[in-house]
């Protein structure tokens, strides 16, 4: 029983609050009619009780005056008292003498023992006895069973019917009332499933009631957190990469000049190029860590429309252009002309990014990275190259992992920490699927479709 | 040739001076926006290297203004910011290719080379990719010796690409190209005239940068 009511309360507020004022509004008008009921039964009672005590205390003495010499001569059946015009009473009498013997009777009175004196009720009919002064006769007036309920009846319909319409329109407008009055709180509520993603701009506030307004202020509060957070977190990945890539390019470019300048052959030179081949390997773990470092603040939690052909587009333009990639890079588009995924770009494009190199670095140098999309969002790049073990294939996306020592160990790492901001499967086969040897990655992005709201296409 | 660089940091501009020098170029280098624009104002230089973050200003900005005048020198973009929003941003702004710091010399050398190469393709506003010879003086167009006619408004597209061979030109821009031979243009004018171009001269000739615009294969 408890499980059933709990399982039919309501969920929504407005459900509770309509429950529980339509429930109180029925317990109360059960109760005020009983309470009702109570008084105006008692006070009728009294009413009806007074009239009987005193039409007994009136009718005995008119009796004994009009009937007072022929009581004496009454046999053994009473006198039974009509009237002129046969008639329902409301009030029957009966006049006893001392010794019990029934002497006189309305018409309507039925023959019977006489009852004690005061008040009592005998099968439904109220009673009142009462003795003459002398002692020696004694009045019963009775009212017929029910004849009272008849009486009270209609008086308490009228009086708690209208009681009973008005709860009635109650519950009927109840609902209503808390529907309107929670309009707010579900404006509210739309705007707050709004935002998200792309769109954290502030909720608005000023229509809302006091009570919610704070809520509003509040979540506008932290809501520019978030967007204070992510801002600071976009510049400040943009600022490091300027302070942090300018000193690092002039110093390569430095040191190759450097290198330049001195003769071949000689240990200087070699020592310039060391140098610079340090230099670019710095700038390589560089960019790695500003990689790692946007995708732990979360930036790929951020939600657009974004085509994914036209950022593979780039990218593999951009890898196309490096000094021994040009056409072993091959993009297989699947004759797609765009595919409009939910992602944010640029996190897209580093897990991208860092899936290519990975194919390019690992990969045998002669073989070609395939890079193929298919229409559901599925973006696999495969290469030739070694089998990787299982249990290595395994631990491989953690941090300063990595296969064969080459590379920093940080580029699956940094894939599989975007894949899991962006919603996206991201899995790693070796040997590649349909192959003997190589390895694939293969990442599953969310698609959008053309309803998804509040997005915006980043070109 | 006459390059001019724009990088503020003096040590990088200095070596990479030094390096387009030795391999026979005429490099001025300027570190700020103002000297940039003031540079630009006369026509001596024949190829931009652009840096992004200047002290008073964005490069872009600079990039942007040098297009919106009409000057179609090219431009390599050399820059920290390494997102692919910002890559897709200098292409917009009508950047030739973008060089993410640090880079190898050589490689900037290259990439000099290539843009410079794919900017003297049309000197005579001739131009010939494959079988296809274009005339854009007497505009004349024929695919393996067979004249093929081009309408007024695909002849304004084919120019705005031709303009800069192997650059991107986005939808907008060749939307106004289009604008100039009046009318209205509707949503998908451009898809729609880029694909009966490419019906009558083959699809060798524009390639789609997708979210970027077009470019005509150098």
């Amino acid at each position: 029983m408890r499980r059933l009511l709990r399982a039919a309360w309501p969920r929504s507020m407005a459900g509770r609050l309509g429950v529980s004022l339509a429930a109180g509004l029925l317990l109360l008008w059960v109760l005020s009619a009983i309470s009702a009921s109570l008084v105006v039964v008692r006070e009728m009672n009294e009413v009806f009780d007074s009239i009987l005590s005193e039409h007994a205390q009136i009718m005995l003495p008119d009796l004994m005056r009009r009937y007072g010499g022929e009581l004496d001569g009454v046999g053994p059946h009473p006198v039974v008292i009509t009237d002129a015009t046969p008639h329902d009473e409301y009030i029957t009498w009966r006049l006893y003498a001392a010794d019990g013997r029934l002497m006189m009777r309305s018409h309507g009175a039925a023959e019977a023992p006489p009852p004690p004196v005061g008040f009592t009720t005998i099968a439904g009919a109220r009673l009142y006895s009462e003795p003459s002064t002398d002692g020696r006769y004694v009045i019963t007036l009775a009212e017929p069973p029910d004849h009272r309920l008849h009486t009270i009846r209609p008086t308490l319909v009228r009086l708690l019917a209208p009681l009973l319409a008005l709860v009635l329109a109650a519950l009927v407008l109840v609902p209503l009332a808390v529907r309107r009055g929670f309009a707010p709180v579900r404006s509210l509520q739309a705007e707050i499933e709004r935002r998200g993603g792309a769109n954290l701009d502030p909720l608005p506030i000023g229509h809302l009631p006091a009570e919610l307004a704070s809520i509003g202020d509040d979540v506008n509060q932290l809501l520019q957190r978030l967007r204070q957070a992510l801002e600071a977190e976009r510049s400040f990945s943009a600022n490091a990469a300027h302070e942090l890539r300018t000193p690092v390019a002039a110093g390569l470019a430095q040191a190759q000049l450097l290198a330049a300048h001195l003769p071949p052959d000689g240990h200087a030179r070699r020592e310039a190029e060391e140098l610079a081949a340090s230099l670019g390997r710095l700038g390589a773990r560089l960019e790695k860590l500003l990689q790692l470092a946007r995708a732990e603040a979360g930036v790929a939690q951020r939600r657009e429309r974004v085509d994914l052909m036209m950022a593979l587009d780039l990218l593999v333009e951009e890898f196309r252009a490096r000094p021994g990639v040009g056409t072993r890079l091959r993009l297989d588009d699947g004759g797609l002309a765009e595919l409009p995924v939910l992602a944010d770009l640029d996190a897209l494009a580093i897990a991208l990014r860092n899936l290519i190199e990975n194919a390019l670095r690992h990969g045998s140098p002669e073989s070609a990275v395939e890079v193929a999309v298919t229409a559901e969002g599925v973006v696999r790049v495969t290469n030739a190259g070694p089998v990787v073990p299982p249990e290595r294939l395994a631990i491989l996306h953690r941090r300063f992992v990595s296969y064969g020592g080459k590379g920093s160990g940080l580029g699956l790492s940094i894939v599989h920490t975007i894949a899991e901001q962006l919603g996206a499967g991201l899995a790693l086969h070796s040997p590649a699927r349909g192959r003997s040897d190589g390895f694939e990655a293969e990442l599953t992005l969310a698609r959008a479709t053309a309803q998804e709201r509040g997005l915006t296409r980043p070109s | 040739m006459r390059i001019l660089l724009v990088e503020d940091d003096p040590a990088l501009g200095r070596a990479v001076r030094e390096h387009l020098t030795l391999a026979g170029h005429a490099v001025d280098l300027v570190g700020s926006r103002a000297d940039a624009e003031a540079a630009l104002r006369a026509p001596g230089h024949c190829l931009v290297l652009l840096d992004v973050g200047l002290p008073d200003g964005n490069g872009l900005d600079v990039l942007r203004a040098l297009r919106d005048r009409g000057d179609w020198r090219p431009v390599i973009v050399l820059t920290a910011r390494d997102q692919i929003s910002d890559r897709i941003e200098g292409l917009k702004a009508g950047a030739d290719d973008y060089l993410v710091k640090p880079f190898d010399l050589g490689e900037l050398l290259a990439r000099v080379q290539a843009v410079t190469r794919r900017a003297g393709t049309h000197p005579d506003r001739a131009f010939r990719a494959g079988e296809v010879v274009l005339d854009l003086e007497d505009r004349r167009a024929s695919v393996a010796g067979e004249e093929v006619t081009l309408t007024a408004r695909e002849w304004a597209i084919l120019e705005r690409l031709l303009q800069r061979p192997g650059a991107a030109v986005s939808r907008e821009q060749i939307e106004e190209a289009i604008y100039r031979y009046g009318a209205e243009v509707e949503s998908n004018a451009v898809e729609v005239y880029i694909s009966r171009i490419r019906r009558k001269l083959g699809p060798g000739l524009i390639d789609t940068l997708r979210g970027v615009g077009y470019r005509a294969r150098a």
